[in-house]
């Protein structure tokens, strides 16, 4: 698991932030955009924290338990997977073709020291929840330590 | 690790359907937006929705938008994913499309309704080197640079190339995000190896950096220029500011405090004064080096310069004027009387319209000369314009001040010139003005000619009024006829007609002759000219109305006298009838009145033409032939057919003429009239060429001397015709004694002075018969038959 997170990190695109501003910049400018090629698109989270987790939502709907993968890492959290598509309407002629299918995957930044071994996952009505116990002592808060002074 | 998740349907198929992109490349890993408009593309991109989603997408040869010929495209491409689709209203669609993989085609395999082709995938040749990562790191200060000059670029974008490491999508990626021409895109795209295509990436991002550096460095030139004009108009009105803090209210103001000396000066009357004022005050606000600034100043100096209340007082004196008129010109008593009425009047009544006065005449008679006279007479100043060949309507009345370089018409030119605003102008030639499509100068000249409108004649370019009612205009033309009726209606037409060869004499006596001496360097006392040398140039050398021949040809003499001093001849020349053909050569003209005789066939008429009357001789002779009747020397259908009235009128009375009725079955008759190459036309030589048609057939001569003109009808009756007053001179100036003219045109003659009339006998006539009974002599046969 890690190591397949290793090669991620490898490829591109460092940071979460630096996909989601170029999205924007595509989606207003039309300038030319990267995804990696085995990738189709990213789906939509929402991230927030509570006293004591750190949780995200992750908009994935219509997926097959099969099709979905998570990978943790230090700072970071990957969710990739598989949307297949429809296939029940032979003969159709698209109007709109907005909602995303095939090949995803996202990269997901964890600022606060989390408990990577502590994960609660659930998957309902399309939304995937992941939840991360929140480390408060041993990085969120300073220790204060004492200095020996010799006299 | 194991793999989970399979992907096999997003594997690249061997058959794929071709999306042909207009001047655009898209490669792989890349995103792009592209708007689908053809029906068959539309199409396409439908089908593969259904099925894989995936085409294969290559670009077009040809950069020019329309009409592309499909076949004409690169033969390596990228296969692509649709990922999105929008409808837009116009029925076009819009796609969201990601490159996968470089691709080539193998071979077409379906061309309609849209084109498949079997293609393979190409793999990027890509071994890590210390050259790679040179020029990867190189490519990005690069981009760096152009994002920098570039605004197109987000920040965003360098952002994310910065952080690409893998060589072949940083190519890629930075290849979608600059311009570019289609076919270095092309070449990225069919470079497989991953060195070569950062080294051909290097040059394309080099050379575009070049470029923008160019650029920006225009620019910020330009945006130089731009701020340091604006600088100086910021300075220039800080220096107004603080002039005016000063109470050094401008130096500007030095041309307008003149403008404002000038306009109250110039008394203007109170429509110009308020336009005056109000253009003033324009040009006060206007920047001195505006365009507008200039215009304003040449008007302004328009009207302050134009002789608004200016005027020469009239010296009513009107012996003095008597007198100058007489000394310039000799003759000519009815024009002098009419001047003398004028200025009688003038005494008498102070303010009086300006009486328009056209002087209708030959060339040389003195029409223009005698427009000068009169402004002696009268102490006014003499302007003229000369209206021959005007085309223009604004050459009288100006162009709009809208117009670039714009000025008044000529009118207000030359009264600015003058200088009063009532001197003698003189309008040259108004016979000949033009018209075309620019419109209509003698209509413009209307207003400028009716004594009741032009007090308020308005130019185009002034736009107020000016009072042209002060100034005494006097036309000039050759000819009446071709006025414009409602122009010669405004006129008081006088005629002058031309000289006769005693006036001709008096005036190269009085004129011409001490004239010709000044300017030839001679003195009086040089040459001297007998009366009957002068006569004989009038005579022999000149055929004329005027006078301007005979002042050249005694110029001719007076020049190769000048010369004969000049190469130490002493004593006085003396120029006699003799010697004139000694200077001037043998005589041109030949009065051959003296050597006529009276013979059959040839009658002597009168013609009229613009340069005054003419004498005409008509031939006719007869011969052997069948009934034909020819009739030369350039002659009108009217003329033709008066003549054929005159045979058919003869060959009608042919008993009562004694003519044998079969000598017209058995000849031509031919009928010439000369000089052969002056076309003529006209009514007026009807009865001369019966005359000379009869006196053919009875064969009874014609008396030589005894001159004749009048329309023929064809029972034989003589209608009047014009011009007898010129036609009189020519007779006299040819020596004739008699001349027949119709009877109604017995009116004509009390116009013309009694020194001309005097020692001629006119008979009026009323029919042909008349004619005959004065012209053919009975009896005699002719020596030359």
């Amino acid at each position: 698991m890690a190591k397949k997170a290793d090669d991620h990190d490898d490829f591109m695109l460092n940071r979460d932030e630096d996909i989601r501003s170029m999205f924007k910049i595509f989606s207003k400018s039309h300038h030319p955009f990267l995804l990696p090629s085995d990738t189709r698109w990213m789906p939509a989270v929402d991230v927030f924290e509570t006293d004591e987790e750190f949780i995200l939502i992750v908009d994935i709907a219509s997926i097959d338990s099969k099709d979905v993968e998570l990978f943790i890492k230090k700072g970071y959290i990957i969710v990739k997977g598989i949307r297949r598509e429809i296939k029940k309407f032979k003969k159709r002629h698209y109007h709109k073709m907005e909602i995303d299918y095939g090949p995803f995957e996202r990269k997901i930044d964890i600022p606060i020291a989390v408990d990577e071994y502590n994960i609660k996952t659930q998957y309902k009505d399309g939304f995937l929840e992941i939840r991360l116990k929140k480390i408060v002592d041993r990085r969120g808060s300073k220790r204060i330590i004492n200095i020996k002074w010799e006299e | 690790m194991e793999e989970k998740v399979e992907k096999p349907s997003y594997s690249i198929p061997n058959e794929i359907p071709l999306l042909v992109l207009d001047n655009t490349v898209l490669l792989p890993n890349i995103i792009m937006p592209y708007p689908v408009k053809d029906v068959r593309d539309i199409q396409l991109i439908n089908d593969s929705l259904v099925d894989s989603k995936m085409i294969g997408v290559f670009s077009n040869r040809i950069i020019e938008k329309d009409e592309i010929p499909k076949d004409e495209i690169f033969e390596y491409g990228t296969a692509a994913v649709v990922l999105k689709l929008f409808k837009i209203p116009d029925g076009s669609i819009r796609i969201i499309i990601q490159g996968l993989k470089r691709i080539k085609i193998n071979r077409v395999i379906q061309d309609e309704p849209y084109r498949r082709a079997e293609i393979h995938v190409i793999e990027d040749e890509y071994k890590p080197s210390m050259q790679i990562e040179v020029l990867q790191r190189n490519i990005v200060e690069t981009f760096r640079k152009i994002t920098e000059l570039s605004p197109n670029i987000p920040e965003e974008i360098l952002t994310a190339t910065i952080n690409i490491n893998d060589p072949a999508i940083l190519a890629d990626f930075i290849c979608s995000n600059i311009e570019m021409d289609l076919a270095d895109r092309q070449n990225i795209l069919k470079e497989v190896n991953i060195e070569n295509r950062l080294k051909i990436l290097t040059t394309i991002l080099g050379r575009e950096v070049k470029m923008l550096e160019l650029g920006s460095k225009i620019q910020t030139k330009i945006s130089t220029e731009f701020d340091k004009s604006q600088r100086k108009y910021f300075l220039r009105e800080q220096l107004k500011a603080i002039k005016k803090e000063l109470g050094e209210d401008e130096e500007l103001s030095v041309e307008i405090t003149e403008f404002t000396n000038k306009i109250k000066k110039a008394k203007m009357p109170k429509e110009a004064l308020a336009v005056a004022e109000k253009e003033l005050d324009r040009l006060k606000r206007i920047n001195p080096a505006a365009a507008e600034y200039s215009v304003a100043v040449n008007y302004l100096d328009w009207l302050v310069s134009l002789p608004w209340k200016v005027s020469t007082k009239d010296r009513v004196d009107i012996n003095r004027a008597k007198k100058i008129l007489d000394e310039d010109h000799y003759g000519l008593v009815d024009i002098k009387d009419r001047i003398l009425e004028f200025l009688a009047i003038r005494k008498l009544k102070k303010s009086i319209k300006g009486p328009i006065l056209c002087f209708v005449g030959p060339p040389g008679v003195g029409k223009t000369s005698l427009g000068q006279s009169i402004a002696r007479a009268l102490c006014r100043k003499f302007i003229r314009i000369s209206l021959g060949g005007i085309r223009d309507e604004a050459e009288i009345r100006g162009h709009r001040r809208t117009y670039v370089g714009a000025l008044p018409g000529r009118i207000l030119q030359r009264i600015k010139q003058a200088g009063t605003n009532n001197p003698v102008f003189m309008l040259d030639e108004v016979d000949k003005i033009g018209m075309d499509f620019r419109g209509d100068p003698s209509s413009a000249l209307l207003e400028v000619l009716d004594p009741e409108q032009n007090s308020t004649f308005s130019d185009h370019y002034v736009e107020v009024p000016f009072d042209l009612s002060n100034v005494l205009f006097i036309a000039t033309a050759n000819e009446l006829y071709p006025i414009p009726p409602p122009l010669r209606d405004r006129m008081e037409i006088i005629q002058l007609p031309g000289y006769i060869n005693e006036d001709k004499v008096k005036i190269a006596e009085r004129y011409l002759i001490p004239r010709q001496i000044k300017e030839n360097g001679l003195k009086p006392e040089n040459i001297s000219f007998v009366t009957t040398a002068i006569e004989k140039i009038i005579t022999d050398y000149t055929r004329e109305a005027g006078v301007r021949n005979i002042e050249r040809e005694i110029g001719t003499i007076c020049r190769k006298v000048a010369r004969k001093f000049a190469t130490g001849h002493k004593k006085i020349v003396k120029i006699t009838k003799n010697s004139v053909e000694k200077y001037l050569g043998s005589a041109k003209f030949y009065s051959d009145m003296g050597k006529r005789e009276n013979e059959v066939g040839i009658a002597t008429g009168l013609a009229w033409t613009p340069f005054g009357g003419e004498i005409l001789y008509i031939e006719s002779v007869m011969m052997r032939g069948n009934k034909g009747f020819t009739l030369t020397g350039q002659l009108g259908d009217v003329m033709k057919e008066s003549a054929r009235a005159a045979l058919s009128y003869i060959r009608s009375k042919s008993e009562e003429l004694k003519i044998d009725n079969r000598i017209f079955e058995k000849s031509d008759i031919h009928v010439h009239v000369p000089a052969g190459a002056t076309p003529k036309d006209g009514p007026s030589a009807g009865i001369t060429i019966a005359t000379s048609l009869a006196s053919l057939l009875t064969k009874k001569p014609i008396k030589h001397d005894i001159a004749m003109t009048g329309e023929i009808t064809l029972r034989g009756k003589v209608m009047p015709v014009g011009g007898i007053r010129e036609k009189v001179v020519a007779a006299k100036r040819a020596g004739i004694k008699s001349i027949i003219i119709p009877k109604k045109n017995m009116s004509d003659l009390e116009n013309i002075p009694e020194k001309i009339i005097k020692n001629l006998h006119f008979y009026p006539v009323e029919a042909i018969d008349e004619v005959w009974n004065l012209a053919l002599i009975d009896g005699k046969t002719n020596k030359v038959q």
